[in-house]
This record gives C-alpha cells, sequence and structure tokens, in this order.
C-alpha cells in the first residue's frame, strides 16, 4: 500500500488518539490540582501521569509521521505543517522535562521539600502539549476534508479501515500492557487489589480501548453493510480467521505461563495481604490486551503478506 | 498442488484494468486480487465464479491446477 492511500488511515489513527491524549490531559490536570491528594494515595494515581506521557510518546511520533507525510501530497498545508511539526518537536522535549518533573515531585515530596516549581513547570508543558493536541486534531480534520484528499473507492476504504483497525490495536495494547504490568508491579509491592477496583483505577483500560473500539465498530459496520449488499471479502475474513486462531492458540500457554509463575512465584500472604490473588484481579485486562496484540499484528502480517 | 491463474492476463487484456478496479468489479479489496494473482490466497468457488463471470470465460480458462 503506498502512501498516498495509507494517509487517510494514518489521519483517523492520528484523530482518535489524540481527541483521547486531550480526555487523558484534562484528567491528569484534575490529579494535578489535588497533587496533596495524589501523592498521598497508593503511586498507582501517579503512574497514571506517566502511562498518559507514553501514550503521548507514541502519539506525538504518530502525529509528526503522519504530518510529514501529509506535507508530501498535500502542499496547501505546507505552513500549518510545519507549524505543527515544531509544535510537536517542542511537546515532544516537553514529554521528557515533563516526566523529570514528576519524578522530582515525587522524590521531593517523600523527602519533605517544596514541589511548587516543579508542579508550575509541568503545568506550562502540559498547555504545550494541551496546543500541540488541539493543533494536531484540527490539521487532521481540515485535511481529511480537503478536497486536495482525493475520494477513496469502496476497496481502497475497505483496506484502509482493515489497516487502520490493526495498527490501532497494536498501539492500544502495547500501552495496555504497559499499564497492566505496572499494576502487577505495585500490586506485588502490597497494595490491595480491592482497592484498583474499588477506585478509577479501571480509567486507564478504557482511555487505552476508546480508539481500537470506535474503528473496531466502524469496520463491523462496514462489513455487515458489505455482507447486507452481497458483498463478501474473503480474503479479509480469512485474515481475521487466521489470526483469530493464532491469537487463541499463541494467548493460552502465555497466559498460563504467567498464571502459573504468578502463584508458583511469590508467597501466599505478604503483609497480610493475599499476593496470589492479583493474578484474578488482572487477569481480564492482561489477557485482553495480549490477545489484542497478537490479533492485530497477525491480521495485518497476514493481510500484507499472505 | 497449487492453484495456478490467469488473472492478471485477462486485467490486461480488458484494456490494462487495474486491480482496484477489478476489485471494484467484483466487491473484494485490492489485496485480495492481488493475493490471488500471486497465488498466496485461493479464492472461493463464488468468487472464482464472479471472476469469471466477469471476464467472460470459464473458470477453468482463469484457473488451473499447477502439479508439484
Amino acid at each position: 500500500m503506498c502512501m498516498k492511500t495509507l494517509i487517510k488511515p494514518l489521519l483517523w489513527i492520528c484523530i482518535f488518539l489524540s481527541a483521547i491524549n486531550l480526555i487523558w490531559l484534562v484528567f491528569s490536570s484534575v490529579l494535578y490540582s489535588d497533587i496533596q491528594g495524589t501523592l498521598t494515595r497508593p503511586p498507582i494515581y501517579l503512574n497514571m501521569i506517566y502511562c498518559g506521557l507514553l501514550f503521548l510518546i507514541l502519539n506525538t511520533l504518530l502525529i509528526l509521521f503522519t504530518t510529514i507525510h501529509s506535507l508530501k501530497i498535500l502542499k496547501r498545508f505546507f505552513i500549518a505543517g510545519i507549524l505543527l511539526i515544531i509544535l510537536g518537536v517542542l511537546s515532544f522535549s516537553g514529554i521528557i522535562i515533563h516526566y523529570a518533573c514528576i519524578l522530582d515531585v515525587e522524590h521531593d515530596f517523600a523527602d519533605g521539600y517544596g514541589i511548587a516549581p516543579e508542579i508550575k513547570t509541568a503545568s506550562a508543558i502540559q498547555i504545550i502539549h494541551l496546543l500541540f493536541l488541539l493543533f494536531a486534531l484540527i490539521y487532521f480534520v481540515l485535511i481529511l476534508k480537503s478536497p486536495e484528499n482525493p475520494a477513496l473507492s469502496k476497496t481502497v476504504f475497505r483496506e484502509q479501515i482493515f489497516v487502520t483497525m490493526n495498527i490501532t490495536g497494536i498501539v492500544c495494547s502495547i500501552a495496555g500492557l504497559y499499564v497492566v504490568l505496572h499494576y502487577f508491579s505495585y500490586l506485588n509491592m502490597g497494595i490491595k487489589g480491592s482497592h484498583l477496583l474499588k477506585n478509577y483505577d479501571i480509567t486507564p483500560f478504557i482511555f487505552i480501548l476508546l480508539p481500537y473500539l470506535f474503528i473496531t465498530a466502524g469496520w463491523v459496520i462496514r462489513y455487515i453493510k458489505d455482507r447486507l449488499a452481497g458483498v463478501i471479502d474473503e480474503k479479509q475474513t480469512s485474515d481475521i480467521n487466521r489470526s483469530g486462531m493464532i491469537a487463541m492458540l499463541v494467548s493460552l500457554p502465555l497466559l498460563l505461563i504467567i498464571m502459573f509463575k504468578t502463584f508458583l512465584g511469590t508467597p501466599v500472604v505478604s503483609h497480610g495481604i493475599y499476593i496470589t490473588g492479583t493474578i484474578t484481579i488482572l487477569w481480564v485486562p492482561l489477557y485482553l490486551f495480549l490477545v489484542i496484540l497478537i490479533f492485530s499484528s497477525s491480521a495485518l502480517y497476514s493481510f500484507r503478506n499472505k | 498442488m497449487k492453484l495456478g491463474n490467469n488473472l492478471r492476463r485477462c486485467r490486461f487484456e480488458k484494456g490494462e484494468m487495474s486491480q482496484e478496479d477489478l476489485a471494484n468489479a467484483v466487491g473484494v479489496t485490492r489485496q485480495s486480487i492481488h493475493s490471488i494473482e500471486k497465488g498466496k490466497f485461493v479464492p472461493s468457488a463464488l468468487l472464482a465464479l464472479k471472476l469469471a463471470r466477469y471476464f467472460g470465460k470459464t473458470v477453468e480458462e482463469i484457473f488451473y491446477i499447477v502439479d508439484d
């Protein structure tokens, strides 16, 4: 698939991820507004800000990649594209400073020092992230509506939505697995699993899954409409079937290994907490993201190479 | 045994039509046509018949068995 036809799915992915990132920024701003409260809660709350930054790194790289390629195709948006790239580079550099600020806040708070300067810096950088994401959203929506961006035939659209769905699946599942693995490490530090469920700690999973859910819904609607019109894309159906089988065959043994490792590798009770029960809390997101990752990678591979 | 095909030749005989145009005509993706032409994907009887009907040929004129 050439870059000209790949640009549209990339634009959609960037729009979805930017929208999710914006929600995340608002969410972390809420955490910042009560930073003392955030820091005195279990470290999982601070970790959500870290997760948002990881997601922002992936998203920024994707936005920069898409913008650079869109400049080659859509010359009318050259100046806006260059501005977006500059903002993107600033925002990307800001992520590193943002990360350092949060680390400082965490350590300084623990040592009893003031944290106001770091919070100010982090908040200022949040504004740069916010501007970048808003600008990216407007830029990509304008490009999508541009007459220079030619309307696609049905067959190319079918391909693009399939590719978009799988690329989004890979990005979202990597971010999701990162969050789940961090949850595991916190649980092993002695935080009760029930605490995770009672509070808003499920939120990251929902944020992470949202782009994938939206695009999958779009693909399903397209697929059903095609079926009703008597159109069956056998190759796509075959790729989906093959990937489903691979995802099941690979993820089940992996999950068994993780489960046995958890049950056999940690003490049953530590600090009065039933640690071996952690797998019973987190196996759903772990398995879900693992399956999405294997399924999407396999479907994309089959689509391109089989 | 593998399934060979003359799909590429048929496309060129029909005014050098593109994979995308053929895909649109039979209701699949361009990637499907590409994979069939390359022999990486074996179409169903329904799709083979659709392709044959589109080119006004028999299925055997488009698809054939390649012995090892």
